[in-house]
């Protein structure tokens, strides 16, 4: 990920942090910083291992929503669910790590090759077009 | 994810996504106190006792097993959904300190993914402004704000997953036709379909039904298989690991699969199937399903408006037939085909599957627009056409759609659909009182004691309270009409005030303090605070021991 790339998400959560802050107070932020940093990250760097950096931020959530939980919730019979929380997100993320020294993402800062095929599309004219798909 | 945002781009659709999540969370943003119908009551609760009591649900507490015991169709007493949707609860709860709002602010953010995930499908396959278009109807889409409220919560994340994987298995099959497999995709859907099933069984099986006709109306075009069988069987694989680590919940969703009639066993509705449902898009269930006349009616959930546009949406959708044209094709015959499935047996819920509706007729609305404004560039007349269509757009998305989320929708005196910011105001939901007590009996209070309630105004209050004080409720006057005697009574009696002097005449209320002096008197009042009042009940005393007040007009 570019600097630049860091910058604009840095922007994005800390846009999303004060906004739950202003609405719901340090409950508020809390949660939601609890929801980017278990439910979004751990699965991030996982997936970031095999997709581009835009599809790693979008799918990583609705598979942290039910991976993740799904974790805690077999841990937890043997830790409790605190306990549970963070060593769910600490396997996570050294898994996420290893995977990435035994993986390098060739992907990285690309688009990856299915989704340049839609890139055609993008001009409306072409839509009223022949075309193969 | 096929179209890198531009900075715009991502700007715009994060501030309609905290715009989004403002208005859908302006129900608990002054009033903390939970609401909800049953369902939330009951999704509410697990999540909630897992972080209360730091460990996780494997048999379910009594308080909870009361109603829901018989609710897993494999293993009674055991939790009916998959796990990992209630854990987020917990995870949440437990890290936020706080038993109400980071559940309900989840909840908003999975009951809004929908919106982000149709931006994105959107996005991809017809450009920013057509994603941009679709999130702004959707966010204003009463069915699916209506059942948010209520309490389907799992069932709303659930069918968001359904676009979601007919999006990733679009990308595959592109990849794979034009012979340059991209192998992610397919295995990623493998692990996307577990988590629908983990969120909840509709999703999943409406997931399968689109993903099935998607592939079918390719097998057509394409004349080939449009998928690598090696492939697909890893990802089976990856799907059967993921889904048979819930055995129990696992069992109820096969067992419940080859049940006729199942969920609720009306087997006389089953086996009498209603064929003439087929000829109509969906027609209203003759008896009550627990849901407004309003939540059947095309006009109030979607605006009529929309209706020339969806119809043409689909038409265009029909004569261009591209792979993104039969995708969208697969999932709005997908809707029809689960919405209707009452007539193969399985219902009675179909109306609930109503409620991913929106989900693919307002992308269809917006393609309906997206390529009437592409025709009209072609015309002389598309410096007037173009900005004209983009204006009866935002017109009517603000004035009906928009005004319809944030102020109601009245016919006549009657409001027909209610708005977002005043749902569950007032009297509809518990109030501060009866939490606090609530807290005090889970404090306070051993775990395997009941409580008798009196004044509790309804049943659903009283499961409320039996939530929060994680302790069986009993409820009597005024919800079953009569009051109890002192053999009715639990060791523990609560006597509640704070609701029933809104909406008790005087008369009633002083019944209900003469009834208490009466019976109450000689037992230990352990908590009073805020007109509720809670008695460790001395069993020793019976009711011939005591003047017991009648009074016919108290009800």
């Amino acid at each position: 990920m570019k600097l630049s790339e860091y910058k604009k998400h840095g922007v994005i959560i800390l846009t999303i942090l004060a906004f739950s802050t202003i609405l719901f107070g340090i409950t508020g932020l809390k949660t939601i910083a609890a929801v980017l940093l278990f439910f979004e990250l751990p699965f991030y760097i996982i997936l970031r291992n095999w997709f581009n950096e835009d599809e790693a931020i979008f799918y990583s959530f609705f598979v942290g929503i039910g991976a993740y939980s799904a974790f805690v919730y077999h841990i937890s019979f043997f830790t409790g669910i605190k306990t549970a929380i963070w060593t769910t997100f600490g396997l996570l993320v050294f898994f996420g790590i290893i995977i990435k020294r035994i993986h390098p993402n060739k992907n990285q800062g690309q688009t990856s090759q299915s989704q340049d095929s839609l890139k055609h599309e993008e001009n409306l004219g072409q839509d009223q077009q022949p075309s193969d798909n | 994810m096929g179209k890198k945002l531009q900075n715009y781009q991502l700007a715009v659709i994060v501030v309609w996504m905290l715009f989004t999540f403002w208005l859908w969370s302006t129900p608990y943003q002054e009033n903390r106190m939970p609401y909800g119908e049953f369902d939330a009551i009951s999704h509410w609760e697990v999540g909630d006792y897992m972080a209360t009591t730091n460990k996780p649900i494997l048999f379910l507490p009594d308080y909870i097993s009361l109603r829901y015991g018989g609710d897993n169709a494999f293993k009674a007493n055991t939790l009916w959904y998959h796990p990992p949707y209630h854990t987020n609860f917990a995870v949440l709860e437990s890290v936020g300190g706080d038993r109400i709002l980071p559940t309900y602010m989840m909840n908003t953010i999975l009951s809004i993914a929908f919106v982000l995930i149709l931006f994105f499908i959107m996005n991809d396959l017809f450009g920013f402004y057509a994603g941009i278009g679709t999130a702004i109807l959707a966010s204003f889409s009463p069915r699916d704000y209506m059942v948010y409220l209520w309490g389907q919560w799992p069932e709303r994340i659930s069918y968001a997953f359904v676009g979601l994987n007919l999006l990733i298995f679009y990308f595959y099959v592109n990849s794979y036709l034009e012979k340059r497999e991209e192998k992610k995709y397919l295995l990623l859907l493998g692990i996307f379909l577990a988590v629908t099933m983990y969120l909840h069984p509709m999703g999943f099986f409406h997931s399968i039904a689109a993903l099935g006709v998607f592939g079918i109306l390719l097998l057509i075009k394409e004349k080939k298989l449009p998928f690598s069988f090696k492939t697909a069987s890893f990802a089976a694989v990856i799907f059967l690991v993921l889904i048979t680590i819930f055995p129990y919940q696992t069992g109820s969703v096969v067992v419940q699969l080859f049940t006729k009639g199942s969920e609720s066993g009306t087997a006389a509705q089953a086996n009498s199937p209603d064929y003439g449902r087929l000829f109509y898009w969906f027609k209203e269930p003759d008896r009550n399903v627990g849901v407004p006349s309003s939540y059947f009616s095309f006009s109030y959930m979607n605006g009529l408006w929309t209706l020339p546009f969806l119809i043409i949406g689909i038409i265009f959708c029909l004569m261009l037939r591209k792979r993104k044209h039969l995708m969208m094709l697969a999932w709005l015959i997908s809707l029809y085909i689960v919405i209707h499935a009452d007539v193969i047996g399985k219902g009675p819920f179909v109306h609930r599957s109503l409620s991913a509706t929106a989900h693919i007729f307002i992308p269809l609305t917006v393609i309906g627009f997206y390529y009437l404004i592409m025709f009209s560039s072609k015309l002389k007349i598309k410096k007037f056409a173009m900005p004209t269509l983009v204006a009866i757009f935002l017109i009517f998305a603000i004035m009906f759609n928009a005004k319809t989320a944030v102020y109601g929708l009245k016919e006549g005196n009657t409001m027909v659909v209610s708005p977002l910011p005043l749902a569950y105001d007032g009297l509809a939901r518990m109030n501060q009182a009866q939490y606090n007590a609530a807290d005090w009996i889970l404090k306070n209070v051993p775990p395997n004691e009941n409580i008798t309630d009196v004044g509790v105004l309804d049943l659903k209050r009283a499961r409320w309270i039996a939530g929060v004080s994680q302790h069986i409720n009993i409820p009597y006057a005024p919800e079953t009409q009569f009051f109890p005697t002192r053999a009715n009574m639990t060791n523990y009696v609560l006597v509640d005030y704070s609701d029933i002097k809104y909406v008790a005449n005087q008369d009633t209320i002083n019944y209900f303090l003469q009834w208490e002096a009466a019976l109450m008197s000689k037992d230990q009042l352990a908590y009073n605070k805020d007109d509720i009042h809670i008695y460790k009940v001395n069993k020793a005393i019976t009711d011939a021991d005591l003047i017991i007040p009648q009074n016919e007009t108290a009800k």
